[in-house]
Protein backbone atom coordinates (compact mmCIF):
# COMPACT_ATOMS: atom_id res chain seq x y z
CA UNK A 1 0.00 0.00 0.00
CA UNK A 2 1.40 3.18 -0.59
CA UNK A 3 1.74 5.87 1.56
CA UNK A 4 0.22 9.67 2.22
CA UNK A 5 2.89 11.68 4.61
CA UNK A 6 2.08 15.56 6.18
CA UNK A 7 5.25 17.12 7.43
CA UNK A 8 4.99 19.93 9.88
CA UNK A 9 7.70 22.51 9.80
CA UNK A 10 8.85 23.38 13.60
CA UNK A 11 11.58 26.62 14.15
CA UNK A 12 12.02 27.57 18.04
CA UNK A 13 8.05 27.08 18.42
CA UNK A 14 6.59 28.49 15.05
CA UNK A 15 5.57 26.72 12.50
CA UNK A 16 6.49 27.50 8.81
CA UNK A 17 5.74 27.01 5.08
CA UNK A 18 8.55 26.67 2.76
CA UNK A 19 9.46 27.85 -0.70
CA UNK A 20 12.73 26.32 -2.55
CA UNK A 21 14.07 26.10 0.99
CA UNK A 22 13.25 29.63 1.90
CA UNK A 23 11.17 29.72 5.66
CA UNK A 24 7.84 31.70 5.72
CA UNK A 25 6.47 31.56 9.40
CA UNK A 26 2.98 31.64 10.12
CA UNK A 27 2.22 30.77 13.73
CA UNK A 28 3.01 28.87 17.15
CA UNK A 29 1.90 25.42 17.94
CA UNK A 30 -1.37 27.00 19.57
CA UNK A 31 -2.29 28.45 16.98
CA UNK A 32 -1.22 25.15 14.44
CA UNK A 33 -3.13 22.98 16.89
CA UNK A 34 -6.16 24.77 16.59
CA UNK A 35 -6.13 26.44 13.27
CA UNK A 36 -5.39 22.45 11.37
CA UNK A 37 -6.37 20.59 14.08
CA UNK A 38 -3.50 18.31 13.78
CA UNK A 39 -5.59 15.01 15.27
CA UNK A 40 -8.28 15.48 12.44
CA UNK A 41 -5.50 16.12 9.64
CA UNK A 42 -4.02 12.91 11.00
CA UNK A 43 -7.30 10.66 10.12
CA UNK A 44 -6.31 11.01 6.25
CA UNK A 45 -2.54 10.30 7.09
CA UNK A 46 -0.59 7.34 6.96
CA UNK A 47 2.50 9.16 8.70
CA UNK A 48 3.23 12.56 9.91
CA UNK A 49 6.66 14.02 10.12
CA UNK A 50 7.67 17.13 12.37
CA UNK A 51 10.93 18.49 11.02
CA UNK A 52 12.87 21.17 12.73
CA UNK A 53 13.72 23.90 10.14
CA UNK A 54 15.42 26.18 12.46
CA UNK A 55 18.21 28.21 10.52
CA UNK A 56 20.18 29.49 13.08
CA UNK A 57 20.70 28.39 17.02
CA UNK A 58 17.91 25.19 17.85
CA UNK A 59 16.32 24.83 20.83
CA UNK A 60 16.21 21.23 21.10
CA UNK A 61 14.43 20.74 24.56
CA UNK A 62 11.52 22.78 22.89
CA UNK A 63 11.47 20.16 19.93
CA UNK A 64 11.32 16.92 21.76
CA UNK A 65 8.26 18.90 23.47
CA UNK A 66 6.43 19.54 20.35
CA UNK A 67 7.09 16.42 19.20
CA UNK A 68 5.68 14.92 21.84
CA UNK A 69 2.57 16.97 22.16
CA UNK A 70 1.91 15.86 18.26
CA UNK A 71 2.60 12.37 18.84
CA UNK A 72 0.09 11.89 22.33
CA UNK A 73 -2.96 13.64 19.76
CA UNK A 74 -2.34 11.72 16.59
CA UNK A 75 -2.71 7.61 16.39
CA UNK A 76 0.11 7.17 13.68
CA UNK A 77 3.44 6.66 13.47
CA UNK A 78 5.45 9.90 13.97
CA UNK A 79 9.04 10.58 12.06
CA UNK A 80 11.28 13.60 13.88
CA UNK A 81 14.37 14.98 12.38
CA UNK A 82 16.22 18.16 11.31
CA UNK A 83 19.22 19.12 13.28
CA UNK A 84 20.21 15.64 15.35
CA UNK A 85 23.22 15.48 15.84
CA UNK A 86 23.92 13.26 18.42
CA UNK A 87 22.65 9.86 20.34
CA UNK A 88 21.28 12.11 23.03
CA UNK A 89 19.02 14.11 20.93
CA UNK A 90 17.76 10.94 19.01
CA UNK A 91 17.24 8.93 22.23
CA UNK A 92 15.37 12.03 23.76
CA UNK A 93 12.96 12.24 20.27
CA UNK A 94 11.92 8.92 20.68
CA UNK A 95 10.80 8.43 24.29
CA UNK A 96 9.23 11.62 23.41
CA UNK A 97 7.64 10.11 21.52
CA UNK A 98 8.54 9.60 17.82
CA UNK A 99 8.69 6.54 16.04
CA UNK A 100 11.49 7.40 13.42
CA UNK A 101 14.29 9.65 12.79
CA UNK A 102 14.80 11.92 9.98
CA UNK A 103 18.59 12.11 9.51
CA UNK A 104 20.10 14.25 6.53
CA UNK A 105 22.69 16.16 7.36
CA UNK A 106 24.34 13.52 10.03
CA UNK A 107 24.49 11.24 6.88
CA UNK A 108 27.43 13.39 5.43
CA UNK A 109 29.09 15.02 8.46
CA UNK A 110 28.93 11.98 10.60
CA UNK A 111 27.80 8.45 9.30
CA UNK A 112 29.19 6.99 12.25
CA UNK A 113 26.25 8.39 14.05
CA UNK A 114 23.71 7.04 11.38
CA UNK A 115 25.35 3.61 11.41
CA UNK A 116 25.26 3.72 15.75
CA UNK A 117 21.33 4.43 15.38
CA UNK A 118 20.61 2.03 13.09
CA UNK A 119 22.26 -0.48 15.39
CA UNK A 120 20.89 0.58 18.71
CA UNK A 121 17.29 1.15 17.21
CA UNK A 122 16.98 -0.46 13.92
CA UNK A 123 17.02 0.39 10.19
CA UNK A 124 12.96 0.76 10.05
CA UNK A 125 13.60 3.73 12.70
CA UNK A 126 15.93 5.43 10.37
CA UNK A 127 14.99 7.75 7.25
CA UNK A 128 17.48 9.03 4.91
CA UNK A 129 16.47 12.79 3.85
CA UNK A 130 17.88 13.02 0.58
CA UNK A 131 17.67 16.99 -0.97
CA UNK A 132 18.60 17.20 -4.75
CA UNK A 133 18.84 20.54 -6.74
CA UNK A 134 19.30 20.41 -10.27
CA UNK A 135 22.50 22.17 -12.22
CA UNK A 136 21.68 21.88 -15.72
CA UNK A 137 21.17 18.48 -16.66
CA UNK A 138 23.35 17.47 -13.13
CA UNK A 139 21.79 16.54 -9.80
CA UNK A 140 23.23 17.98 -6.47
CA UNK A 141 22.59 16.19 -3.37
CA UNK A 142 22.71 18.87 -1.01
CA UNK A 143 22.65 18.95 2.97
CA UNK A 144 23.06 21.84 5.94
CA UNK A 145 19.15 23.12 4.69
CA UNK A 146 20.42 23.01 0.90
CA UNK A 147 23.79 25.30 1.95
CA UNK A 148 26.56 22.22 1.09
CA UNK A 149 27.23 20.04 -1.80
CA UNK A 150 27.65 16.16 -0.31
CA UNK A 151 27.49 14.64 -4.06
CA UNK A 152 26.97 15.52 -7.44
CA UNK A 153 26.44 11.59 -7.45
CA UNK A 154 22.66 10.53 -6.46
CA UNK A 155 22.92 7.06 -7.26
CA UNK A 156 26.22 6.67 -5.51
CA UNK A 157 24.45 9.01 -2.38
CA UNK A 158 21.78 6.36 -2.28
CA UNK A 159 24.13 3.59 -1.48
CA UNK A 160 25.95 5.66 0.72
CA UNK A 161 22.79 6.13 3.01
CA UNK A 162 22.05 2.68 2.61
CA UNK A 163 25.03 1.56 4.05
CA UNK A 164 24.51 3.63 7.12
CA UNK A 165 21.91 2.89 8.14
CA UNK A 166 19.17 4.12 6.08
CA UNK A 167 15.59 2.08 6.43
CA UNK A 168 13.82 4.50 3.98
CA UNK A 169 14.92 7.64 1.73
CA UNK A 170 12.89 10.68 1.54
CA UNK A 171 14.39 12.92 -2.01
CA UNK A 172 13.13 16.11 -1.75
CA UNK A 173 13.70 18.49 -4.83
CA UNK A 174 14.60 21.72 -3.38
CA UNK A 175 13.52 23.45 -7.23
CA UNK A 176 9.85 21.99 -6.79
CA UNK A 177 9.86 22.85 -2.75
CA UNK A 178 6.69 25.13 -1.78
CA UNK A 179 5.81 25.81 -6.12
CA UNK A 180 2.67 23.33 -6.26
CA UNK A 181 4.09 22.38 -9.37
CA UNK A 182 3.76 18.52 -8.61
CA UNK A 183 6.65 16.11 -7.52
CA UNK A 184 9.62 15.73 -9.44
CA UNK A 185 9.16 11.46 -9.83
CA UNK A 186 12.54 11.64 -12.47
CA UNK A 187 14.55 11.72 -9.22
CA UNK A 188 14.19 8.28 -8.98
CA UNK A 189 14.46 7.48 -12.38
CA UNK A 190 17.98 8.40 -11.90
CA UNK A 191 18.98 5.52 -10.05
CA UNK A 192 19.64 2.59 -12.05
CA UNK A 193 18.17 0.31 -9.98
CA UNK A 194 15.07 0.20 -7.45
CA UNK A 195 16.27 0.54 -4.14
CA UNK A 196 15.70 -2.18 -1.57
CA UNK A 197 14.58 0.29 1.05
CA UNK A 198 11.24 2.07 0.12
CA UNK A 199 11.35 5.76 -1.65
CA UNK A 200 9.43 8.39 -0.36
CA UNK A 201 8.87 12.14 -2.43
CA UNK A 202 8.67 15.37 -1.47
CA UNK A 203 8.33 19.12 -2.85
CA UNK A 204 5.92 20.18 -4.99
CA UNK A 205 2.58 19.14 -4.18
CA UNK A 206 -0.06 21.43 -5.27
CA UNK A 207 -3.02 19.44 -5.56
CA UNK A 208 -4.28 15.97 -5.09
CA UNK A 209 -3.71 14.95 -8.44
CA UNK A 210 0.57 15.38 -8.00
CA UNK A 211 -0.05 13.46 -5.78
CA UNK A 212 -2.14 10.32 -7.78
CA UNK A 213 0.28 11.40 -9.93
CA UNK A 214 3.76 10.05 -8.40
CA UNK A 215 1.94 7.14 -6.62
CA UNK A 216 1.60 5.37 -9.77
CA UNK A 217 5.68 5.70 -9.98
CA UNK A 218 6.63 2.13 -9.56
CA UNK A 219 9.37 3.72 -7.25
CA UNK A 220 7.45 5.74 -5.24
CA UNK A 221 6.44 3.93 -1.66
CA UNK A 222 5.07 7.73 -0.51
CA UNK A 223 4.59 10.98 -0.86
CA UNK A 224 5.02 13.78 2.24
CA UNK A 225 3.61 17.59 1.40
CA UNK A 226 4.32 20.12 3.85
CA UNK A 227 1.93 22.33 2.17
CA UNK A 228 -0.52 23.07 4.79
CA UNK A 229 -2.43 25.79 3.01
CA UNK A 230 -4.13 23.48 0.28
CA UNK A 231 -4.87 20.61 3.24
CA UNK A 232 -6.31 21.39 5.92
CA UNK A 233 -9.58 19.71 7.47
CA UNK A 234 -11.02 17.12 5.63
CA UNK A 235 -8.84 17.62 2.35
CA UNK A 236 -6.57 14.10 3.05
CA UNK A 237 -9.74 12.27 3.56
CA UNK A 238 -10.56 13.34 0.24
CA UNK A 239 -7.65 12.96 -1.86
CA UNK A 240 -7.18 9.28 -0.27
CA UNK A 241 -10.33 8.47 -1.41
CA UNK A 242 -9.63 10.12 -4.74
CA UNK A 243 -6.43 8.54 -5.19
CA UNK A 244 -8.15 4.90 -4.36
CA UNK A 245 -10.75 5.63 -6.81
CA UNK A 246 -8.02 6.13 -9.19
CA UNK A 247 -6.94 3.03 -8.39
CA UNK A 248 -4.07 3.30 -6.25
CA UNK A 249 -3.79 1.16 -3.05
CA UNK A 250 -3.89 3.08 0.07
CA UNK A 251 -5.11 2.43 3.29
CA UNK A 252 -8.66 3.29 3.59
CA UNK A 253 -9.89 4.02 7.56
CA UNK A 254 -13.43 3.27 7.78
CA UNK A 255 -13.72 3.54 11.41
CA UNK A 256 -11.28 5.61 11.77
CA UNK A 257 -12.59 8.36 14.03
CA UNK A 258 -10.61 8.34 17.49
CA UNK A 259 -13.00 10.82 18.73
CA UNK A 260 -16.06 8.59 19.45
CA UNK A 261 -13.45 6.14 21.59
CA UNK A 262 -12.39 9.10 23.71
CA UNK A 263 -12.53 8.26 27.37
CA UNK A 264 -14.55 4.80 26.18
CA UNK A 265 -13.13 2.96 29.08
CA UNK A 266 -13.16 5.57 31.71
CA UNK A 267 -16.19 4.15 33.74
CA UNK A 268 -14.78 0.78 33.84
CA UNK A 269 -14.33 -0.44 37.21
CA UNK B 1 -9.28 -1.57 35.49
CA UNK B 2 -6.01 -1.08 36.31
CA UNK B 3 -2.96 -1.85 33.28
CA UNK B 4 -0.23 -2.67 33.86
CA UNK B 5 2.64 -1.49 30.45
CA UNK B 6 6.20 -3.37 30.92
CA UNK B 7 8.49 -0.94 29.80
CA UNK B 8 11.29 -3.31 28.54
CA UNK B 9 13.54 0.49 28.14
CA UNK B 10 13.32 0.26 24.43
CA UNK B 11 9.90 0.65 23.84
CA UNK B 12 7.63 4.12 22.18
CA UNK B 13 5.96 3.35 26.00
CA UNK B 14 4.67 6.93 25.31
CA UNK B 15 2.85 6.16 22.82
CA UNK B 16 0.79 3.36 24.30
CA UNK B 17 0.05 4.98 27.36
CA UNK B 18 -1.69 8.63 25.23
CA UNK B 19 -3.29 5.69 23.70
CA UNK B 20 -4.35 4.22 27.01
CA UNK B 21 -5.12 8.21 28.40
CA UNK B 22 -7.09 8.98 25.36
CA UNK B 23 -9.10 5.44 25.88
CA UNK B 24 -9.92 7.26 30.03
CA UNK B 25 -7.98 3.02 31.02
CA UNK B 26 -6.22 3.37 34.10
CA UNK B 27 -2.67 2.54 33.68
CA UNK B 28 0.78 2.61 35.08
CA UNK B 29 4.37 1.94 33.91
CA UNK B 30 6.21 -0.20 35.15
CA UNK B 31 10.10 -1.86 35.29
CA UNK B 32 10.12 -4.50 37.55
CA UNK B 33 7.91 -7.72 38.43
CA UNK B 34 6.26 -6.09 41.94
CA UNK B 35 4.43 -4.00 40.13
CA UNK B 36 2.71 -6.62 38.31
CA UNK B 37 0.64 -7.53 41.32
CA UNK B 38 -1.80 -5.20 40.93
CA UNK B 39 -2.44 -5.40 36.98
CA UNK B 40 -5.58 -6.37 35.85
CA UNK B 41 -4.38 -6.50 32.37
CA UNK B 42 -0.71 -6.68 31.33
CA UNK B 43 0.37 -4.97 27.57
CA UNK B 44 3.87 -5.49 26.99
CA UNK B 45 4.84 -3.79 23.91
CA UNK B 46 8.71 -3.69 22.34
CA UNK B 47 10.84 -2.02 19.39
CA UNK B 48 13.88 -3.15 19.06
CA UNK B 49 16.40 -6.76 18.79
CA UNK B 50 15.04 -9.70 20.76
CA UNK B 51 18.13 -10.65 22.34
CA UNK B 52 18.60 -7.03 23.85
CA UNK B 53 14.51 -7.59 24.98
CA UNK B 54 15.30 -11.00 26.33
CA UNK B 55 18.10 -10.30 28.34
CA UNK B 56 16.64 -7.65 29.99
CA UNK B 57 13.23 -9.53 30.54
CA UNK B 58 16.04 -11.88 32.71
CA UNK B 59 18.07 -9.61 34.31
CA UNK B 60 15.24 -7.90 35.58
CA UNK B 61 13.50 -11.12 36.81
CA UNK B 62 10.35 -10.32 34.81
CA UNK B 63 9.77 -13.68 33.42
CA UNK B 64 8.60 -15.38 36.52
CA UNK B 65 6.66 -12.42 37.31
CA UNK B 66 4.82 -12.13 34.02
CA UNK B 67 4.36 -16.23 33.70
CA UNK B 68 2.60 -15.88 36.94
CA UNK B 69 0.11 -13.44 36.09
CA UNK B 70 -1.10 -15.53 33.20
CA UNK B 71 -0.88 -18.48 34.26
CA UNK B 72 -1.97 -18.40 38.10
CA UNK B 73 -3.50 -15.02 38.54
CA UNK B 74 -5.61 -15.55 34.90
CA UNK B 75 -4.71 -12.13 34.04
CA UNK B 76 -5.35 -11.09 30.05
CA UNK B 77 -2.20 -9.83 28.26
CA UNK B 78 -1.18 -8.64 25.41
CA UNK B 79 1.92 -8.45 23.49
CA UNK B 80 2.51 -5.88 20.78
CA UNK B 81 4.88 -6.18 18.38
CA UNK B 82 7.99 -7.51 19.26
CA UNK B 83 6.12 -7.80 22.50
CA UNK B 84 4.15 -10.45 20.91
CA UNK B 85 7.10 -11.93 19.33
CA UNK B 86 8.46 -12.68 22.64
CA UNK B 87 5.10 -14.42 24.31
CA UNK B 88 6.31 -17.27 21.85
CA UNK B 89 9.38 -20.11 21.93
CA UNK B 90 12.08 -18.33 19.91
CA UNK B 91 13.29 -16.37 16.75
CA UNK B 92 15.58 -16.69 13.71
CA UNK B 93 16.27 -12.74 14.84
CA UNK B 94 18.21 -14.34 18.01
CA UNK B 95 19.70 -17.03 20.17
CA UNK B 96 18.25 -16.33 23.54
CA UNK B 97 14.61 -18.37 24.49
CA UNK B 98 11.34 -16.59 24.49
CA UNK B 99 9.07 -16.50 27.18
CA UNK B 100 7.64 -19.73 25.81
CA UNK B 101 3.87 -19.08 26.24
CA UNK B 102 2.90 -20.47 23.50
CA UNK B 103 4.95 -22.46 20.62
CA UNK B 104 6.62 -21.52 17.82
CA UNK B 105 9.43 -19.71 16.09
CA UNK B 106 9.48 -16.10 14.20
CA UNK B 107 10.84 -16.25 10.92
CA UNK B 108 12.51 -13.60 8.60
CA UNK B 109 10.31 -12.10 6.26
CA UNK B 110 12.02 -12.36 2.50
CA UNK B 111 11.94 -9.21 0.47
CA UNK B 112 9.89 -9.20 -2.84
CA UNK B 113 11.07 -5.75 -4.15
CA UNK B 114 9.79 -6.70 -7.61
CA UNK B 115 5.99 -7.03 -6.09
CA UNK B 116 7.05 -3.82 -3.64
CA UNK B 117 7.31 -5.94 -0.63
CA UNK B 118 10.44 -4.41 1.02
CA UNK B 119 11.66 -5.62 4.59
CA UNK B 120 11.43 -4.24 7.31
CA UNK B 121 7.97 -4.03 6.37
CA UNK B 122 6.75 -0.74 7.44
CA UNK B 123 3.27 0.60 6.56
CA UNK B 124 -0.09 0.59 6.95
CA UNK B 125 -1.16 -2.99 5.67
CA UNK B 126 -4.93 -4.85 5.26
CA UNK B 127 -5.82 -7.64 7.75
CA UNK B 128 -7.95 -10.13 7.12
CA UNK B 129 -9.26 -13.71 8.97
CA UNK B 130 -11.08 -12.22 11.42
CA UNK B 131 -14.62 -12.12 12.15
CA UNK B 132 -16.84 -9.01 14.00
CA UNK B 133 -16.22 -10.13 17.24
CA UNK B 134 -13.54 -10.34 20.48
CA UNK B 135 -10.46 -8.43 19.34
CA UNK B 136 -11.68 -7.43 16.35
CA UNK B 137 -15.41 -6.02 17.05
CA UNK B 138 -16.10 -2.94 15.37
CA UNK B 139 -12.51 -3.25 13.27
CA UNK B 140 -14.57 -3.26 9.87
CA UNK B 141 -14.16 -5.65 7.02
CA UNK B 142 -10.02 -5.20 6.30
CA UNK B 143 -9.00 -2.70 8.38
CA UNK B 144 -5.60 -1.45 8.35
CA UNK B 145 -3.26 -1.71 10.63
CA UNK B 146 0.78 0.02 11.27
CA UNK B 147 3.53 -2.69 10.79
CA UNK B 148 7.26 -2.16 11.34
CA UNK B 149 9.10 -5.49 11.39
CA UNK B 150 11.33 -7.49 10.18
CA UNK B 151 10.40 -11.26 11.87
CA UNK B 152 6.82 -13.03 11.63
CA UNK B 153 5.40 -15.96 12.34
CA UNK B 154 3.70 -17.94 9.80
CA UNK B 155 1.36 -20.30 11.57
CA UNK B 156 -0.11 -20.84 14.59
CA UNK B 157 -2.15 -23.37 16.19
CA UNK B 158 -5.02 -23.54 18.73
CA UNK B 159 -8.46 -22.35 19.41
CA UNK B 160 -9.11 -18.37 19.01
CA UNK B 161 -8.99 -15.91 16.97
CA UNK B 162 -6.34 -15.77 14.31
CA UNK B 163 -5.88 -12.43 11.55
CA UNK B 164 -3.86 -12.69 9.04
CA UNK B 165 -1.50 -9.90 6.53
CA UNK B 166 -0.32 -10.28 3.57
CA UNK B 167 3.11 -9.20 2.48
CA UNK B 168 5.79 -10.60 0.61
CA UNK B 169 4.25 -14.11 2.82
CA UNK B 170 1.30 -15.13 4.73
CA UNK B 171 1.63 -14.26 8.27
CA UNK B 172 -0.13 -13.70 11.94
CA UNK B 173 -1.08 -10.01 12.48
CA UNK B 174 -2.63 -10.30 15.46
CA UNK B 175 -4.24 -13.57 17.62
CA UNK B 176 -6.61 -14.58 20.69
CA UNK B 177 -5.65 -17.79 22.56
CA UNK B 178 -7.50 -17.87 25.84
CA UNK B 179 -6.13 -15.13 27.91
CA UNK B 180 -3.18 -14.87 25.70
CA UNK B 181 -2.85 -12.10 22.81
CA UNK B 182 -0.87 -10.38 20.40
CA UNK B 183 -0.97 -8.04 17.52
CA UNK B 184 2.01 -7.35 15.24
CA UNK B 185 1.18 -3.92 14.53
CA UNK B 186 0.95 -1.31 16.48
CA UNK B 187 -2.84 -0.51 17.68
CA UNK B 188 -1.31 2.51 19.52
CA UNK B 189 -0.25 4.01 15.90
CA UNK B 190 -2.97 2.79 13.79
CA UNK B 191 -5.25 5.37 13.85
CA UNK B 192 -9.54 4.67 15.48
CA UNK B 193 -9.35 0.92 13.86
CA UNK B 194 -6.00 0.38 16.22
CA UNK B 195 -7.90 2.10 19.22
CA UNK B 196 -10.52 0.35 19.27
CA UNK B 197 -8.61 -3.17 19.53
CA UNK B 198 -6.99 -1.61 22.01
CA UNK B 199 -10.19 -1.28 24.02
CA UNK B 200 -11.55 -4.77 23.14
CA UNK B 201 -8.55 -6.23 24.59
CA UNK B 202 -9.48 -4.52 27.80
CA UNK B 203 -13.12 -5.39 27.79
CA UNK B 204 -12.03 -8.90 27.58
CA UNK B 205 -15.64 -9.93 27.33
CA UNK B 206 -15.99 -10.08 23.56
CA UNK B 207 -18.15 -7.33 24.28
CA UNK B 208 -18.10 -4.55 21.21
CA UNK B 209 -16.97 -1.30 23.16
CA UNK B 210 -20.17 0.74 22.27
CA UNK B 211 -19.33 4.67 23.38
CA UNK B 212 -21.52 7.49 22.83
CA UNK B 213 -20.36 10.06 19.95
Amino acid sequence: MRRLIFAVLHDRGRFQLSRTFRLQGIGDLRWLLRQYNLQQVSRGLDELMVLDVTRGVRDHGAFVEVVGRIASECFIPVTAGGGIRSMTEAHALLRGGADKLLLNTAFDSDPALCDALAAQFGRQCIVAGIDVRRQGEAHQVVVAQGTRVASDNLPAWVLHVQAHGAGEMLFQSVDRDGTGKGLDTTLLDLLPTAPSAPCLLMGGVGHAGHVLDALRHPRVDGVATANLLNFIGETFLDARREIAAAGVDVAQWGEGDVRVLRNCLGNAA
Amino acid sequence: MHVVVLDLGTSNVRSLTAALTWLGAPHTVATEGGALETATHLLLPGVGAWDAAMTRIDEAQLRDPIVNLVRARARPMLGICLGMQLLFEASDEGTLPGLGLLPGRFRELVPDTARGHAVPHARFSRVNGHRDRGLFAGCGEHPCFYFTHSYAMPQLEGEGETAWCQHSQPFVAAFSRGLLSGAQFHPEKSQGAGLRLLANFLQRDGAVVACAA
